[in-house]
C-alpha cells in the first residue's frame, strides 16, 4: 500500500486534462449556485414573501451547510474507492436543488431544503475531487494544478450573478427562468466530469477492502497540517465580516462596496494560477506563511486609520491575494502528506478542520461584534493570528524535523 | 458511471449531444416563458391621467374600497383598487407599481425595487391621492414593511439589510418618514429605548411592524433584540420608545385603537398564525388556525375583521392571497379568500 501513482509520473498532457476537466465543471457549477445564490434574497423576499427569520436560516445554510459533510464523503470515497461516482453524486444533488427550484420552490420550507441539498452538494464533491486533481498531477506540480482549478472556480463564481442578471434585465420577474439557465449549467458540469475525467490514475476499486482506507493512519507531518489548518482558521475573520468592518470605515460611501464583491475574486482569479506555480517552486509552506502575513497586513489596515477609498483598494488586493497564496496551497500540502489510498479523506479532514476554526471564529467575532466595538474585534485577531501562526509554525517545525516514522 | 472504455469520440459526441440538449432546453422554456407572459399593456391596466380611467377610478372611490398590490404574473407589482362591498369589483393601475405599500384617505406610502440591476436600489415613494408620486426618499435594503398613520402625518418604512446578518440572524431598519414635509426624520435605532423604567440598549436591535394610532404621533411596533420579540410603543416628537409586551410580531393597530392582531411563531412548527391582543387588558387569543402560515402584517378591514396575505400553493407568482377573518373571541376560525393575487391590503375609509 502508499504506492504514489504519481510519483514517478512526470508525463502532463494526459495527466493535467483532468485537471481542466474539473476546473471546468467547477466553473459551470459554481456560475449554476452562484447565479441562483445571487437572486435568492429578492426570490424569497419578493415572491415567497418568506420573512427575514426565514431568509437569515436560507442564508446561513449558503454559508456553512457544505463543511458538515466534507469528511465523511472524504472518508467513503477512501473506502469506496470510487472518487469520480462520489464527486459526481455531490454535483448531482447540486443539479437536482436547481431542477427543485425551478418544478416546486412554492413555499419558504422547500427553497430551505433546496438550499441545504446545494450545500450537502457541493460537501460531498468537494474532497473526492480534489483528491482527484492531486492524484492527476505529479508531486511536483500539485500547487500549480490546485492554482489552475481555483482559478477556473472563481471564474465560474464571478460569471454566476453576471448571468443572473443578465437574465432578469431582459425578462422581468424571470427568476425561473434564471432557475432553468441555473439547471443547464449544473447539468452540462456533471456531463463534462463523469464523460471526460480518467479515473485510470486513481487507487482502483478492489473486491477485498483494505482496513487501512477504514481508519486512515496519518503520519507526524499531515497531522501538522491539519492541526495549522485549525488554528489558523480560528485566526480568519470571514469575509462577510471583513466587508462589514470595512462599510463600517466607509461609512455612508457604500457605492464602493458591491465593487469590492467582484472585484476581490477577481484579483484571486488573476493571482490563483501564479500562485500556485511559485508556491511548487519555492516551496508551498513559504506562500501559505506569506498568505498569512498578507492577511495580518489587512487586520493592521482595517484597524489603522487610513482613507477609506485607500482602505476599499487595499482589502481588496490582500483579501484576493491572501486566497490565492493559501486555498490552493493548503490542498496541495494536505494532498502532498497523504496517501492516495487515504487522499480524499486527507483533504476532506484539512478542509472541515479549517471549516471549523472559522465557524469558531465567526461566532466569536459576532459576539465581540453584536457587543458593539467592531475595531476592538479586529484588533483581538491580530494577536491572535501572531498566535496561530506560532502554534503552526512550531508544529510544522517539529514534524518536519522529527524523523520520519515507518509507514506500515 | 459511463466506462472509460468507451471511445473517446463517442464521449465527445455524447458530451455535444448534452449540452445541445441543455441549450435548447434553454431556449424552449424562455420561449414558453415569453409566450406565457401576457404583456402588461394588454391586460387593461387603468391610466388615472386619463379621463376614462379617472371615471372608473372615481367610481370606486365612492364607498370605502381596498388598495393592493397586484401578485398576477401579468400585473406584478401594479396598485388595485377594489370595492370593499364587492372585491370582485376591482381595477389595476398603470402606476405605480410598488414591492410593499400602505395607503390612507389622503395618500400613501410605495416602497418600490428596481430588480432588474446589478444592485437593487430601493425608493420609498410619497404618493398622493391620486396616485401621483410627489417625493423619492432612497431606501439602504430590501424593502418589507409599509405603513402611514390614519391621518397621513407620518410614514413608516422597514427594510431588510443583507451582508449585515451572520450566523442566522438577520437585520432590519425602519425609517420614519414625515409625509408632509416628504423627509425621513429618523431611523427607529436612533430613537432612545426604555424597559421597565431603564434605559435598554444593544447592538442588535431590529424594528419592524410600525403601526400607528389615529392620531398619528403615536404608534407600536415590534423590537427584535437578543432572540426575543417586544411589543415597544413610541413616541415620534420624544424620540422615545417604550417596552410594553413580549412576544408579539408585526402589530397592527384596529381603527378604534384598542387592539392589536399580530403574528406569532406556532410552536413545534415552522410558521407562523395570528392573535389578537386587548392593549388594556393584555389578554390574547388566536385569530387564525394553524394550517395558514401567515406571514405578514394585517390590516383591519373595521372594528371586527383583519386582512392578511397568505401564501398560496402552486405557482408563486400567483399563490399570493388576501384572506378575511374576524377577530371576535370564541368565534372559530372562518377565515376566507377576499382578493386573489393580491398582497400589500389598504382599507381606504
Amino acid at each position: 500500500m502508499g504506492e504514489h501513482p504519481d510519483a514517478t509520473r512526470p508525463g502532463l498532457t494526459s495527466i493535467s486534462r483532468n485537471v481542466w476537466i474539473l476546473g471546468l465543471t467547477s466553473l459551470l457549477t459554481d456560475a449554476s449556485s452562484e447565479m441562483v445564490a445571487a437572486v435568492l434574497p429578492l426570490y424569497a423576499l419578493y415572491f415567497l414573501h418568506a420573512s427575514p427569520v426565514a431568509f437569515g436560516v436560507i442564508d446561513g445554510l449558503q454559508q456553512g451547510g457544505a463543511s458538515v459533510v466534507k469528511l465523511a464523503a472524504g472518508w467513503f470515497t477512501d473506502y469506496s474507492r470510487r472518487h469520480k461516482a462520489v464527486a459526481a453524486a455531490g454535483y448531482l444533488a447540486s443539479v437536482v436543488s436547481k431542477l427543485g427550484l425551478l418544478v416546486l420552490a412554492g413555499s419558504t420550507g422547500a427553497l430551505t431544503a433546496l438550499t441545504l441539498l446545494d450545500r450537502v452538494g457541493k460537501g460531498i464533491r468537494t474532497a473526492p475531487r480534489d483528491a482527484m486533481i492531486s492524484l492527476s498531477v505529479p508531486r511536483a506540480a500539485l500547487a500549480s494544478a490546485f492554482g489552475v482549478h481555483r482559478a477556473l472556480d472563481t471564474a465560474g463564481a464571478m460569471l454566476g450573478p453576471v448571468l443572473a442578471f443578465l437574465v432578469l434585465a431582459w425578462i422581468a420577474n424571470g427568476y425561473d427562468v434564471v432557475f432553468a439557465v441555473s439547471l443547464a449549467l449544473g447539468v452540462i458540469g456533471v456531463a463534462a466530469l463523469v464523460l471526460f475525467v480518467d479515473t485510470s490514475q486513481l487507487p482502483q476499486p478492489v473486491a477485498e477492502r483494505p482496513t487501512l482506507a477504514i481508519t486512515p493512519r496519518w503520519t507526524g507531518r499531515y497531522r501538522a497540517v491539519a492541526i495549522s489548518a485549525a488554528v489558523l482558521g480560528l485566526a480568519t475573520i470571514s469575509d462577510s465580516f471583513i466587508y462589514l468592518t470595512l462599510q463600517q470605515r466607509l461609512g455612508f460611501e457604500m457605492k464602493y462596496l458591491p465593487l469590492l464583491f467582484v472585484a476581490t475574486p477577481a484579483v484571486y482569479l488573476m493571482l490563483s494560477v501564479p500562485a500556485g506555480r511559485l508556491a511548487d517552486r519555492i516551496g508551498r509552506p513559504s506562500l501559505i506563511v506569506a498568505g498569512y502575513v498578507t492577511l495580518l497586513v489587512l487586520y493592521a489596515a482595517l484597524w489603522s486609520p487610513l482613507p477609506p477609498a485607500v482602505l476599499a483598494i487595499l482589502t481588496v488586493c490582500l483579501l484576493g491575494s491572501f486566497y490565492a497564496m493559501t486555498d490552493g496551497v493548503f490542498a496541495a500540502v494536505a494532498s502532498a502528506e497523504s496517501s492516495a489510498e487515504q487522499r480524499a479523506t486527507g483533504l476532506g479532514l484539512v478542509g472541515t478542520c479549517n471549516d471549523l476554526g472559522r465557524l469558531v471564529s465567526s461566532v466569536w467575532f459576532g459576539w465581540l461584534w453584536s457587543r458593539g466595538a467592531a475595531d476592538t474585534a479586529v484588533v483581538t485577531f491580530i494577536p491572535m493570528m501572531l498566535v496561530a501562526m506560532l502554534v503552526s509554525g512550531v508544529v510544522s517545525w517539529r514534524a518536519m524535523t522529527s524523523r520520519p516514522r515507518e509507514e506500515p | 458511471m459511463t466506462p472509460v472504455s468507451t471511445p473517446a469520440i463517442l464521449r465527445v459526441w455524447l458530451f455535444v449531444a448534452i449540452v445541445a440538449m441543455a441549450a435548447a432546453g434553454v431556449a424552449g422554456y424562455i420561449r414558453w416563458r415569453l409566450a406565457a407572459t401576457v404583456p402588461v399593456a394588454s391586460t387593461g391596466l387603468v391610466d388615472p391621467a386619463e379621463p376614462a380611467g379617472a371615471a372608473q377610478l372615481a367610481r370606486l372611490r365612492q364607498a370605502p374600497h381596498l388598495a393592493f398590490l397586484s401578485r398576477s404574473t401579468s400585473s406584478f407589482d401594479h396598485l388595485g383598487i377594489a370595492s370593499i362591498a364587492d372585491p370582485s369589483d376591482s381595477i389595476l393601475l398603470a402606476a405605480p407599481t410598488c414591492e410593499r405599500s400602505h395607503f390612507g384617505a389622503q395618500g400613501g406610502l410605495c416602497l418600490e425595487l428596481n430588480r432588474e440591476s446589478m444592485q437593487p436600489r430601493a425608493h420609498a415613494v410619497l404618493v398622493d391621492r391620486n396616485f401621483q408620486p410627489v417625493a423619492h426618499l432612497p431606501l439602504a435594503g430590501l424593502p418589507i414593511r409599509a405603513r402611514v398613520s390614519p391621518d397621513y402625518r407620518w410614514g413608516a418604512a422597514t427594510v431588510f439589510v443583507t451582508g449585515e446578518s451572520y450566523a442566522g440572524d438577520f437585520t432590519t431598519r425602519t425609517t420614519i418618514i414625515d409625509l408632509t414635509r416628504g423627509e425621513a426624520i429618523g431611523d427607529l435605532e436612533q430613537f432612545i429605548t426604555e424597559r421597565d423604567g431603564q434605559p435598554f440598549k444593544a447592538v442588535d436591535f431590529n424594528f419592524w411592524g410600525v403601526t400607528f394610532f389615529a392620531s398619528g404621533d403615536r404608534f407600536v411596533a415590534t423590537l427584535g433584540t437578543g432572540g426575543q420579540r417586544f411589543l415597544v410603543e413610541g413616541d415620534i416628537p420624544r424620540r422615545h420608545l417604550k417596552v410594553i409586551g413580549n412576544d408579539v410580531e408585526c402589530p397592527s393597530l384596529s381603527p378604534d385603537g384598542r387592539r392589536i392582531v399580530f403574528k406569532r411563531a406556532t410552536k413545534g412548527v415552522s410558521g407562523w398564525r395570528l392573535w389578537a391582543r386587548d392593549l388594556a387588558t393584555g389578554e390574547e387569543w388566536p385569530v387564525t388556525d394553524e394550517n395558514q402560515d401567515i406571514d405578514d402584517q394585517a390590516e383591519w378591514l373595521d372594528n371586527e375583521r383583519v386582512l392578511y396575505g397568505v401564501l398560496g400553493q402552486g405557482v408563486p407568482q400567483d399563490g399570493m392571497r388576501i384572506w378575511v377573518s374576524a377577530v371576535a373571541r370564541d368565534t372559530g376560525f372562518d377565515a376566507e379568500i377576499f382578493v386573489r393575487s393580491a398582497s400589500s391590503p389598504s382599507v381606504i375609509r
